[in-house]
């Protein structure tokens, strides 16, 4: 009906259905429960459930959008004053861009309400992977507070197993240094009990070595999620605000697309990372052994520490389904880096997109080659 | 001729026909921003070389040097056109206008710029949530929190091998059974030499952070050359570069790389210190933990030798314990390292990224397009 009136008030079909999905959006604005506020609220945020959730209606871009449409119809009312035929025609052509952007934040700031207020809500308890399975539930409702969880989560859980490597190094080296010091009138001998312990010493270190840039850009990508709050308060406005220039038109168009990218996508793609990978956890390495056991040292040593080795080693080199290292191989190599380098290397195409699409071009090539 | 304001009343709807209008309000507009500039913080600190406050002292003054390159062009244009006129050569005096009229745009260019940097330092970043009174104090924040985040990465990482390295350097040596004075069987070990796994790690760390600072520093280095120098240096020559028929494309390009990084540095890093939520410079972690740490377990393992066989009980118990400090150690240290990532590598890279967009696109307008890709490749 609404579309109909729409319609029939001469707004094109277009027009009416984005502002149709700008209204419906809206509607859905009170629903999901938020983590407590540590302070207030900043600008362009809103107390809602004990937390600050952003405020699609009344935030920095928007404020920025109106502020910039304002400019531009004084400087088009000066234009008409003084009756430059060329003041004019630039003007204009900054009000249709203007307005382009306009139709962009609507598009956002819809898409954004609704994986807040849609997506987050329906899939926050449910597999989108595998429908059915029953996500770990947790204190979250938005999609990006699910993200932020995931790789917290992920993050711990490579700790731990980062630990544990270092655990059965240290467990092996204490066995493999382990020397018998035989002194027969003051003269020495030393029997190294298990010296063959060192080598697998190495063995720990390479894997440690090849597991460490796998772990610390897991704390990049922490931070990269983590930046949500600014990408949305600070780079959108400003992106905003650069391309209502000519001269500034293209950086503000490559803001706005990092932005949209960032914000909407990047937690999407996190959901899915995080619903194939628990699965497979589940399925495979849900019973993993991440204990090391330490024996009883006494004079049955060389046997009891042999077949004690012996065991961990078997653990830790296991390639099977539930092995350690087979588990190790999936968490950070898989999980942690192949997973998200995949959805980042989407995230970065849809952008370099959406670039395009606001007349901007955003050499990710040459970023990576910075880096 | 004489320009009257009533003119642009009795025209009414017809408007001007020309862009005359135009350039008076612009001029005029200069003249309202250059009144509002003594009460302008920012306005008097671009005024580099000479003492703070004293915009007498003006031998590296950019403006100066800016209107005194305008003067020089129009000298030589003017030595041009008479030349071109005593010799009737047609070609030169076509010339002279030519480069006249260029003259002109880019003295308009140049008030267009000065009154567009009093307006930017009218406001007051405060307002955007940037706690600095300025966009390049804003940058150095974030440059001071970058650093701060670096070093705290380089020292996690150096108070972590200074944890492992002592600890695996600790060896204990125990009695197991004596016949009096001929025959002693003793055992050696070091219980934590399996820590050397991770000492290799957390060195690849360490020059990695070490990197992190050098990249901060380097930053914080071009940063104080594009607040004190470029303005000075490429302005003024771009400015007379553009007045001339064969450099003026490479002038544009030098005013391009002025105007754009001194613009657009600043005001790139004050952002991204509000992405980043305004951040405080890291604390430093202190450095007695690892020391009290390893005294303690060698006068533990010390303490044991006194008791018979207690070492062998000790090593067992100390095993997880130990285990799981040299894991958090290790922990720490990676995490501190990936902290750096962001602020140190990822933003500055999309920053540069927008600069370059920006003043290729500045360049392009006023005069050559840069290749900065074919520079970057160069370099």
């Amino acid at each position: 009906m609404m579309f109909r009136i729409l319609s029939n008030m001469k707004v094109g079909k277009m027009a009416a259905a984005l502002t149709l999905l700008f209204l419906t959006s809206m509607t859905f604005a009170d629903a999901p429960q938020y983590f407590p506020p540590s302070g207030g609220c900043q600008f362009g945020y809103y107390p809602s459930g004990g937390g600050c959730r952003p405020d699609i209606i009344i935030n920095a871009a928007t404020i920025v959008m109106f502020i910039v449409a304002l400019f531009l119809a004084a400087m088009y009312m000066i234009a008409k004053t003084v009756g430059s035929p060329r003041l004019i025609n630039w003007t204009e052509e900054e009000l249709y861009q203007a307005v382009g952007t306009a139709v962009i934040l609507m598009f956002y700031l819809s898409s954004l309400s609704i994986l807040d207020n849609v997506v987050g809500p329906a899939f926050s308890g449910s597999s989108i992977a595998y429908p059915g399975e029953v996500r770990s539930a947790g204190n979250f409702a938005t999609v990006k507070q699910m993200a932020s969880s995931y790789i917290d989560s992920l993050i711990g859980q490579v700790s731990e197993i980062i630990g544990y490597l270092a655990k059965t190094g240290l467990f092996v080296g204490m066995l493999g240094t382990l020397t018998l010091i035989v002194s027969i009138s003051g003269q020495q001998q030393f029997l190294p009990l298990l010296p063959g312990f060192g080598a697998l010493m190495s063995v720990i270190s390479t894997i440690l070595s090849l597991l460490v840039p796998f772990a610390m850009q897991l704390h990049l990508q922490k931070a990269i999620l983590n930046s949500w709050d600014g990408l949305f308060g600070v780079l959108l406005p400003l992106g905003i605000l650069l391309r209502a220039f000519p001269f500034t038109r293209v950086a503000g168009g490559a803001l706005i697309a990092v932005a949209v990218g960032f914000t909407i996508f990047l937690p999407l793609v996190y959901l899915l990372v995080q619903d194939v990978a628990t699965h497979y956890w589940n399925t495979y390495c849900g019973n993993i052994d991440l204990k090391i056991s330490v024996i009883p040292l006494d004079f049955g040593i060389v046997t009891g520490s042999f077949s004690a080795v012996t065991k961990v080693v078997e653990n830790l080199f296991e390639t099977g389904p539930g092995g350690v290292m087979h588990c190790v191989i999936f968490k950070l190599g898989i999980e942690a880096s192949i997973l998200p380098f995949f959805g980042f290397l989407m995230v970065l195409n849809i952008t370099r997109y959406i670039a395009e699409l606001l007349g901007a071009n955003v050499d990710f090539s040459a970023l990576v080659r910075l880096i | 001729m004489k320009f009257e304001f009533s003119r642009i009343e009795n025209r009414g709807e017809k408007g001007l026909k020309n862009d005359r209008t135009l350039i008076v309000m612009l001029f005029l507009l200069s003249i309202i921003s250059l009144s509002f500039a003594n009460s302008c913080n920012v306005a008097l600190q671009l005024d580099f070389g000479g003492a703070a406050g004293d915009p007498a002292s003006v031998n590296e003054n950019w403006k100066t040097w800016s209107v005194i390159g305008l003067f020089i062009s129009s000298l030589i244009v003017a030595l041009v056109y008479m030349f071109g006129k005593v010799s009737e050569n047609v070609a030169l005096l076509n010339r002279a206008k030519t480069d006249s009229v260029q003259i002109i745009a880019t003295s308009v260019l140049l008030v267009l710029f000065y009154m567009f940097m009093t307006a930017a330092c009218g406001i007051d970043p405060h307002q955007f949530g940037i706690n600095a009174n300025t966009m390049f104090d804003g940058a150095k924040l974030y440059f001071e929190y970058s650093r701060s985040v670096a070093f705290f990465a380089y020292n996690e990482a150096v108070n972590s091998i200074m944890l492992v390295s002592g600890m695996s350097s600790i060896f204990t040596r125990f009695s197991l059974w004596s016949y009096g004075a001929v025959i002693d069987l003793s055992g050696g070990d070091n219980p934590f030499v399996g820590f050397s796994t991770v000492v290799g790690i957390l060195q690849y760390m360490t020059n990695m952070t070490m990197l992190t600072v050098a990249m901060t520093t380097a930053y914080i280095d071009i940063f104080a050359i594009i607040e004190n120098q470029l303005l000075n240096f490429l302005l003024p020559a771009g400015i007379v570069m553009r007045c001339f028929t064969p450099t003026r494309e490479f002038g544009g390009v030098l005013i391009a790389l002025a105007i754009g990084l001194f613009i657009f540095y600043p005001l790139m890093f004050s952002f991204s210190y509000m992405v980043l939520g305004n951040p405080g410079p890291k604390a430093q972690p202190s450095e007695a933990g690892w020391f009290t740490t390893v005294n303690g377990m060698a006068v533990l393992f010390a303490s044991a030798g006194f008791v018979p066989h207690m070492t062998l009980a000790i090593i067992p118990m100390q095993i997880p314990f130990v285990g799981g400090m040299g894991a958090n150690a290790i922990n720490d240290a990676i995490a501190a390292a990936g902290e750096t990532l962001l602020p140190v590598f990822i933003l500055p890279a999309i920053n540069w990224i927008i600069i370059v967009a920006f003043v290729r696109n500045l360049s392009k307008i006023l005069g050559e397009e840069i290749d900065i890709s074919s520079l970057s490749r160069m370099i």
